[in-house]
């Protein structure tokens, strides 16, 4: 099955066409990375899958299920089960590193059991467990990183988005936080569309690499 | 789910529009309409000898312009020289002088009434023939203007203050590699906040437009008196609409010009980010001199009539009576501002989500509403807030103390919509699409991710609605329930009887009562800065 199917997807912003005619279909539990120039469309395809922007035209599936069409999101973003990694990371300055999961665990409806040994379970997971207590200001970069890769899959979420997560990293971390992700991926085994405008992470990450141009498809 | 959110805007945005719009529509409809059928009959009345309104509108417009004229040279270089520069105590004088926005203008008055009086504070200091001059000019056009401008001062001052500091640093930086500092700050910082300026010194122009207990102390007649004098003397709440009618038209008109070629500039300048690191001007050698001079007017605009009214104030019973015959109204005041400043946080809080987050597409019309309702008239919302509600079917809520929310909510909801907008504007929304992802819903977005995102701004909207709905005077003066008046209005009409100590020591309550308020929001806004 598809994971995730966009059928001629169009948007456009104050007259700009963002994109045109987008079709895209990425099976489940591939890694597929969205590779292109700045502005040609990859950030508006994520929002538009995880739902944060409306497409203008055609349609967008999710596992199978038709989320949104022209004008209109048929699943808000919350209903949809997708876990995003921000580009700003999007971290919330007022809450500790456990509530960022908290809060993630509690929301999901995807994810049962116990809150609290889910969020340890995670932080384990991302290697954060030491760092239970501290707020985001107090983390390093790689730890904010780590954070926000926390919290994206905390809901378990079938279908995972990264908005060029480790672009301004250097070298050291962003080999590493490539290898946190692609260990994270076979251990739990979600689909990942992944956006960067960098060949070599693009190389290192994707099965599959598309390449935008323009608001379309090129390859 | 997007219902829960587009119904909670919905209802936040049809307060105002209950609070603030129907008013004005129920009064033009009073003024049009005579025992069922429509008619310009009143306005023919009330309009008969059109010669008779042009001295006091005339005298309006050369209040409002002059004071718009030197509150923005004032303000303007107080705001450059507090907000962009390393000029010494900075932050005392700021806070200083601002201290007159946060009283009802007309204490400024009744301080300079004290100061200039036979045995006031200046009568050992001056010579009987000057003071009898500065006496006389305090009774008329400059005293006028003084006093509503050092009162209206602050706006333009706290706007310069905030809009200097939003700049991008980065375009000043790039014009410091050819410039100097008064090259930079003349031709790319000041252009910048220009339109913000403009903004603040339409503000002051229209509030001066509306105000009435000034020129009424200090024996001045302005147009928005007639309303008044129809209401209060004749009775005839018609011909009070329809004398209300053209200031509601002024205002409309003035707000359209600065929706029309200010709009964008000054809400993207005002709901910037803040650059942490703004550029400060070095004063060099000139630190001295702007210290003396910024000290000067913060002498003569606050510090002077302040003293006044503490030395007309000490007097062996004028504490004491002053207690007495105002505690009740100070009790009960103290409530109104609060159920008022409450209702105005939440709803100004919602409004400012709908605004920054351009949450539905007339989000510009709602902005727009609470400007015009900010800078409408007090007396000319007070007269529609009238035309509305005193009817027999709503006779238990017109008797009621809701009247004076309802009247803070149509005055004062553009402050805390300003306020929670320009906050909210600096919380990125991808904080609020990550907590959506993780499914949270809208109620629990808000509470667990915006609000405290947004906490400093939320207690400062809070107190800010506080402050100016204990220093109301022109819409609660109208619509009061019987024998249940705020403080400000028991001061007022305490004037015409009241011994100058007992009201001077009543002034001093009302103020202290303020810069308490201000005290404890400078205090919880450290205090989250810390926990942060």
């Amino acid at each position: 099955m598809n994971a995730v199917e966009l059928q001629q997807v169009s948007k456009t912003f104050d007259g700009r066409s963002a994109l045109n005619g987008v079709i895209l279909s990425i099976e489940e539990g591939m890694r597929v990375v969205l590779s292109g120039p700045s502005g040609c469309g990859k950030t508006t395809l994520l929002r538009i899958v995880a739902g944060l922007e409306v497409p203008d035209a055609g349609t967008v599936h999710l596992m199978g299920r038709c989320v949104a069409q022209a004008h209109r999101n048929l699943i808000e973003p919350e209903e949809r089960g997708i876990g995003l990694v921000f580009q700003d990371l999007a971290l919330w300055p007022h809450m500790t590193v456990a509530q960022h999961l908290h809060f993630a665990i509690r929301y999901s409806h995807s994810a049962a059991g116990d809150a609290a040994q889910r969020a340890q379970r995670m932080l384990k997971l991302v290697q954060l467990d030491d760092c239970a207590n501290l707020k985001p200001h107090a983390l390093s970069g790689g730890q904010q990183q780590r954070l926000a890769l926390a919290r994206a899959l905390a809901g378990e979420p079938r279908i995972v988005l990264m908005d060029e997560p480790l672009s301004n990293l250097d070298a050291e971390l962003k080999a590493h936080l490539q290898t946190e992700i692609l260990r994270l991926h076979a251990l739990l085994g979600f689909t990942l569309l992944y956006v960067t405008h960098d060949r070599e992470d693009a190389a290192v990450i994707g099965t599959r690499i598309v390449t935008m141009r323009a608001g379309t498809i090129a390859q | 789910m997007i219902l829960p959110r587009r119904l909670t805007l919905l209802a936040a945005v049809a307060i105002v529009i209950i609070a603030g719009l129907l008013p004005l529509v129920a009064m033009l409809s009073g003024s049009v309409t005579v025992d069922g059928a429509i008619t310009l009959s009143v306005y023919r009345k009330v309009f008969a000898g059109p010669a008779r309104y042009l001295s006091s509108v005339g005298h309006t417009l050369a209040l409002a312009g002059l004071t718009a004229l030197i509150a923005l040279s004032l303000g303007l270089v107080l705001g450059v020289l507090l907000g962009k520069t390393d000029l010494p105590l900075r932050c005392a004088f700021a806070v200083l002088l601002a201290v007159p926005l946060f009283m009802p203008p007309y204490i400024l008055a009744v301080s300079w009434s004290d100061l200039l009086a036979r045995n006031g504070l200046l009568s050992s200091l001056l010579p009987e023939p000057v003071l009898r001059a500065l006496s006389e000019s305090l009774y008329g056009l400059p005293g006028c203007v003084s006093v509503m401008a050092s009162a209206l001062m602050p706006i333009v001052m706290i706007i310069t203050m905030l809009s200097l500091r939003t700049l991008n640093p980065r375009l000043e930086e790039a014009s410091r590699l050819s410039a100097n500092w008064p090259g930079t700050l003349r031709h790319v910082t000041l252009p910048l906040a220009e339109p913000a300026i403009i903004f603040a010194a339409l503000i002051v122009f229209l509030l001066a437009v509306g105000e009435v207990a000034v020129p009424m102390l200090l024996r001045y007649p302005v147009y928005p008196m007639a309303t008044l004098v129809q209401f209060a003397a004749f009775y005839d709440f018609a011909a009070a609409a329809a004398t209300a009618v053209p200031l509601l038209l002024l205002v409309a008109l003035l707000v359209i010009v600065e929706r029309r070629y200010l709009r964008d500039r000054t809400h993207r300048l005002l709901a910037a980010t803040p650059g942490k690191t703004w550029l400060r001007v070095p004063l060099r050698g000139w630190r001295i001199p702007a210290v003396l001079i910024t000290g000067v007017i913060a002498f003569a605009f606050v510090l002077l009539p302040m003293a006044a009214l503490l030395h007309t104030s000490l007097n062996p019973t004028g504490y004491a009576e002053a207690w007495r015959r105002t505690a009740d109204s100070l009790i009960r005041s103290a409530l109104y501002a609060g159920v008022g400043a409450t209702a105005l946080t939440a709803v100004g809080f919602l409004c400012g989500y709908l605004i920054a987050r351009r949450a539905t597409r007339w989000w510009r019309a709602v902005d727009t509403l609470t400007l015009l309702l900010f800078t409408v008239p007090g007396t000319v919302m007070g007269v529609g807030l009238i035309a509305l509600w005193n009817h027999s079917a709503t006779g238990l809520l017109y008797a009621s103390s809701a009247m004076i929310v309802l009247a803070y909510l149509a005055q004062y909801s553009a402050l805390t919509t300003r306020i929670s907008a320009a906050a909210l504007g600096r919380v990125p929304t991808s904080l609020e699409d990550a907590a959506q992802l993780s499914g949270a819903p809208w109620f629990a977005r808000l509470r667990y991710i915006v609000v405290p995102s947004a906490l400093p701004s939320v207690v400062a909207a809070w107190i800010v609605a506080f402050i100016f709905c204990l220093r109301d005077v022109g819409a609660s003066m109208l619509v009061y329930p019987a024998g249940a008046e705020p403080l400000p209005v028991r001061i007022f009409t305490l004037m015409a009887n009241g011994s100058p100590s007992m009201i001077s020591a009543a002034c001093l309550e009302l103020i202290a009562i303020n810069l308490a308020m201000l005290a404890i929001l400078a205090a919880l806004l450290r205090m989250l800065a810390r926990r942060r």
